[in-house]
């Protein structure tokens, strides 16, 4: 019996293409509790837009294909349910807010019907009441007019509010997971900060569960209670906020966090960048997929995978130089490229030494 | 000072030292280099379908080609001891009412109708396309004006325009395909118009903007090889559409002139006839639907093909057959 | 930091002015009298939201856009108006970078030939093998192969092909680039990437960039100077230090805050901090006062009515508001 709310195993998930197999997901595991946010970390092609549509199923199979894995919900797993059982969990359990409202929501239909039969798939209520509140969860969104927003057309509303209608539609129902798959990435800052209070605000009144992914480490910073760093379909780092922020172990993360220019502080210095690009996941390669983008690469990690290594309680990384073995083995690399690189590594390898005030 | 400690995992401590640099490249691209025009080849040699109109349409225009010079007969000789024979082993399609071998003049009439169909169809074509490139690139009063005169011209019916070009330039094959061309370039123009319009704004087009090209090269270099592929299924309903025009023609009697023939004038002379004598409108009218068939089909196959969304899909052919080889292995899979 | 004074400027903007008709009479105020003037060699960023107007100014400088009032002054001349044979010649000097990586390199080409189509086009180098030779030189200078100018666009991610992008801007020896978005549609690494090569550049070819971008800590680290437009206006323009140390206009001020920063102590010592209100209005038929007062916290009734104009604050440091 699992403890967590939401819990999933081991998930691989591949596609099916012309070229061959696209391993998307490589062994994935996580879970989220109620109340909490998750935050899922990662570039683009890293796989997490395809994990959180997994949990829901999302993915037309073929192509995609669910290798293995389990993902645990109220004790069903739901890698085993046909597409029917998987719609009574969609919006009633789960529900999902997407990046672009506008691609998400019919365009021919009025918000307020869409809104309404959402709410009438899931519960056994009158027309009327799913009206009222429809209504009134357009106005906990913070929509000023909710009677008038219900009459229109998404195409009418900026892009702040059809998000928040978004918002509004997958809280119909009170589901206690809410996915987000980049909700603020097309929004202006301003507009950002208002939806990103929204969903904080939201989280704090119904205590559900926020599943949040985003390339975007202000946002986590804001957010989240728990990260997870995603890189070629593996979480290459997770733990608690604070703990992957100040003390993290993955040189992935530590690239992630120095090449963002601090806008606390002016700096002249080159920012630290990552060279290369991540790898096709149509042929990964054998071993650490980061490898060829390291500065601190070793023989073992061109040939062999690694595993997750505890760092603290929560807190894990899947790297090399975690492993017994590598103590004292760290050296710096060479070439004038990578300097910047080791210098910013450094101060996070060194800042991870410090014990937290 | 360390002795080897044997793992779990059998990795040696030797390993965890830092690596060779030279060995790794970060900036690999591992997948084939895979043309627009390659991938669109590919996807139709996968469709079945495709392949067998392709085949079909090849093996007509063979015919039409080849069939009448290797036959024993002339298309236009006349013996009126021979007329109005049912096929036979002499004969494979019999012979009209004046004695003339019925198998070289359907293949006759069938290159009349082809040359007649490619013509009328790509003529038109070219003059659309660049009256519409004018209109969409320049936009302002030039495309105003292009707009209203194509608005204009669409109004009037196209009988008017046919039937004006035929008796000013007499009958025969030429005139057809000036009137061809003249009654269709406008619907070309608007739809090119449209796609030009859609391409303008998009960022590689400001970007040879940006540059310094002429609107000309801008045109033709990065906007029509996006364009080609709607453009070829155009074309492919636009030649059979303009056999089966060429063939309504011949019906109302605005045809090929005798002796000259082509497929819709053999189906009209034989269509009188189709009481007594069937296989003389029969054949030939078969003949046209087979050719209108596979241009019909083919087009659609290509639609599929050109789209380059689809560039890392599968066919509809080989995602079946790796649907039956896998379907035992997957979890969760519907019952 | 160098006294830019003594750097003449390579880009004077005076009263820019473009509309965009929407049918029925009403006029999109894209840009609404912008005025500022970037030195030979430095940076100017350009920040703000949706329907500011900061990529019409881009576009309009590089003459994508004819401009409906106001002068652009490059290297001293008028080009506003130019045509012909020397508007060829300005568009050489003059490149941009756009912001969809996918969208900016077409399908059809090669790689090799996007960068080549520059130097085709102003008759650079003479012959396809030393043109070529050429687009491999700039392949490298950019951290890519030889062999990938062999390759097609969808081959590559978005950071590699923002790389081939700015290579065939740098082609044609540009002395001015804009930047419009350039790396917002890419992943963070990949950014800093990007930037990296901007900012060498800039020191190894003597290049002066307009930076557009929403990304307000990356403008900081990338510019000099920074301008802030809001809805067609500039509100606040001036030396880093001052417009992000000293923010005196209250959208820039609400701008600030709302960025959320990488750093989780910072973001809870700051989060009961108000978020800025309300939403962006209409560039359509603006009204006569400030374009901010429906949002603004310290809107008076002088605001409603009279448009403010930019007052010069010290060193540079210029805002527009009744209220400062």
């Amino acid at each position: 019996m699992s403890e967590h709310l939401l819990d999933v195993r081991n998930l691989q998930v591949s596609f099916d293409t012309y070229a061959g197999e696209v391993k998307a997901v490589r062994g994935v595991d996580f879970y989220i509790d109620k109340g909490e946010t998750l935050a899922i970390v990662g570039e683009s092609g890293c796989g997490k837009s395809v994990t959180i549509q997994t949990v829901m199923r999302l993915n037309p199979e073929p192509p995609a294909r669910i290798k293995s894995g389990s993902i645990v919900y109220q004790n069903e797993d739901l890698t085993r349910k046909t597409d029917k059982e998987m719609r009574a969990y969609r919006g009633r359990d789960f529900a999902m807010i997407f990046q672009d409202a506008m691609t998400s929501l019919n365009p021919v239909t009025r918000i307020g019907r869409q809104m309404v039969e959402a709410i009438c798939t899931h519960e056994q209520v009158s027309r009327e009441e799913a009206r009222s509140r429809a209504v009134e969860m357009l106005g906990k969104v913070g929509l000023s007019n909710p009677e008038t927003v219900y009459r229109r057309y998404p195409h009418t509303l900026s892009g702040g509010q059809r998000q928040r209608v978004m918002i509004a539609m997958a809280l119909c129902c009170h589901p206690p997971v809410l996915l987000a798959d980049e909700p603020t990435t097309a929004l202006d800052v301003t507009t950002q900060a208002q939806i990103l209070r929204l969903m904080k605000d939201i989280q704090k009144e119904t205590g559900c569960a926020i599943l949040l992914i985003t390339h975007n480490l202000g946002v986590v910073a804001r957010m989240a209670d728990r990260v997870a760093v995603m890189y070629a379909g593996q979480m290459v780092e997770k733990g608690a906020l604070d703990d992957v922020f100040y003390h993290p172990k993955h040189p992935y993360t530590w690239g992630l966090l120095g090449s963002m220019p601090d806008m606390q502080e002016r700096t002249d210095a080159r920012l630290a960048s990552i060279p290369g690009s991540p790898p096709d996941l149509f042929a990964p390669p054998a071993g650490c997929t980061f490898a060829a983008r390291c500065p601190y690469c070793m023989e073992v990690c061109v040939g062999h995978n690694p595993g997750e290594y505890p760092v603290s309680k929560g807190h894990t990384a899947r790297c090399w130089l975690l492993d017994e073995r590598a103590e004292n083995q760290v050296t710096p690399p060479v070439g004038e490229d990578t300097e910047m690189v080791t210098q910013q590594m450094r101060d996070y390898m060194e800042r991870g030494g410090e014990t937290d005030d | 000072m360390e002795h080897e400690k044997s793992y779990q995992d059998g990795i040696p401590r030797s390993l965890f030292r830092p690596v060779d640099r030279s060995r790794l490249d970060t900036e690999q691209i591992v997948r084939p280099s895979v043309s627009y025009w390659q991938g669109v080849w590919r996807r139709i040699r996968e469709d079945r379908l495709a392949i067998f109109c392709f085949l079909l349409l090849a093996a007509l225009i063979l015919l039409a080609v080849f069939a009448p010079v290797f036959s024993a007969y002339q298309y236009d000789k006349t013996s009126l001891m021979e007329g109005n024979l049912a096929p036979s082993a002499s004969h494979w399609f019999g012979t009209d009412s004046v004695g003339r071998d019925l198998w070289t003049r359907v293949w006759v009439g069938a290159r009349v109708s082809l040359a007649v169909g490619f013509i009328g169809a790509i003529l038109p074509f070219l003059i659309g396309m660049f009256v519409g490139s004018v209109a969409g690139w320049f936009g302002g009063w030039v495309d105003m004006v292009i707009m209203r005169i194509i608005d204009i011209g669409m109004c009037i019916p196209s009988m008017i325009y046919v039937i004006l070009i035929l008796v000013y330039f007499g009958g025969g094959a030429k005139a057809i395909i000036i009137a061809l061309a003249v009654m269709n370039w406008m619907g070309p123009a608007r739809g090119y118009r449209g796609r030009i319009l859609q391409f303008k704004n998009r960022e590689f087009t400001l970007a040879a903007q940006t540059l310094g090209a002429a609107p000309m090269r801008i045109i033709y270099r990065h906007i029509l090889p996006n364009i080609l592929g709607n453009i070829v299924v155009s074309l492919t309903s636009f030649v059979p559409a303009a056999i089966f025009m060429e063939a309504s023609l011949a019906f109302i009697g605005l045809g090929i002139a005798p002796p000259m023939t082509s497929l819709g004038q053999l189906a009209s002379d034989g269509a009188g006839m189709y009481r007594t004598y069937f296989y003389q409108f029969a054949i030939p009218s078969l003949v046209i639907s087979l050719i209108i068939f596979s241009f019909f089909m083919l087009g659609n196959c290509m639609r599929d093909a050109l789209d380059p969304q689809l560039r890392d899909e599968m066919s509809r052919s080989a995602k079946k057959r790796r649907r039956k080889a896998g379907s035992g292995k997957e979890m969760g899979k519907n019952e | 930091m160098t006294d830019q004074k003594a750097k003449e400027d390579i880009l004077v903007v005076e009263h820019l002015k473009k509309y965009f008709p929407v049918g029925r009479g009403k006029l999109l105020h894209a840009v609404d009298d912008v005025s500022f003037s970037i030195p030979k060699g430095s940076t100017l960023g350009l920040v703000g939201e949706s329907g500011c107007g900061k990529t019409t100014v881009g576009r309009t400088l590089v003459r994508l856009y004819e401009p409906d009032g106001g002068r652009i002054l490059f290297g001293g001349r008028d080009i506003s108006s130019v045509k012909g044979s020397d508007r060829k010649e300005l568009t050489r000097r003059m490149q941009m970078v756009y912001q969809d990586p996918y969208a900016s390199l077409n399908p059809f080409f090669t790689v090799g030939e996007i960068i080549t189509e520059g130097l085709e086009i102003h008759k650079i180098g003479s012959g396809k093998k030393e043109r070529m030779e050429i687009a491999y030189e700039l392949l490298e200078k950019v951290g890519l192969h030889r062999e990938h100018a062999n390759r097609f666009p969808h081959e590559f991610s978005g950071g590699q092909r923002q790389r081939v992008g700015l290579a065939r801007s740098l082609a044609v020896n540009p002395d001015f680039i804009v930047c419009d978005e350039a790396i917002s549609a890419l992943d963070v690494s990949v950014q800093a990437q990007i930037v990296n090569l901007l900012c060498d550049f800039q020191k190894s070819l003597g290049l002066t960039y307009l930076f557009i971008a929403h990304d307000l800590s990356m403008v900081r680290y990338i510019s000099d100077r920074t301008a802030v437009m809001y809805l067609g206006t500039l509100v606040e323009i001036g030396d880093n230090r001052e417009v992000y140390g000293h923010p005196a206009h209250p959208y820039t001020q609400g701008l600030l805050q709302a960025v959320p920063v990488a750093d989780p102590r910072y973001e809870r010592e700051n989060s009961s901090q108000a978020v800025m209100a309300g939403e962006v209005s209409s560039p359509v038929n603006p009204g006569p006062g400030c374009r901010f007062c429906s949002r603004c916290p310290r809107a008076g009734k002088r605001c409603q009515e009279e448009k403010p104009v930019l007052r010069d604050l010290g060193g540079g440091h210029l805002a527009a508001c009744h209220n400062l």
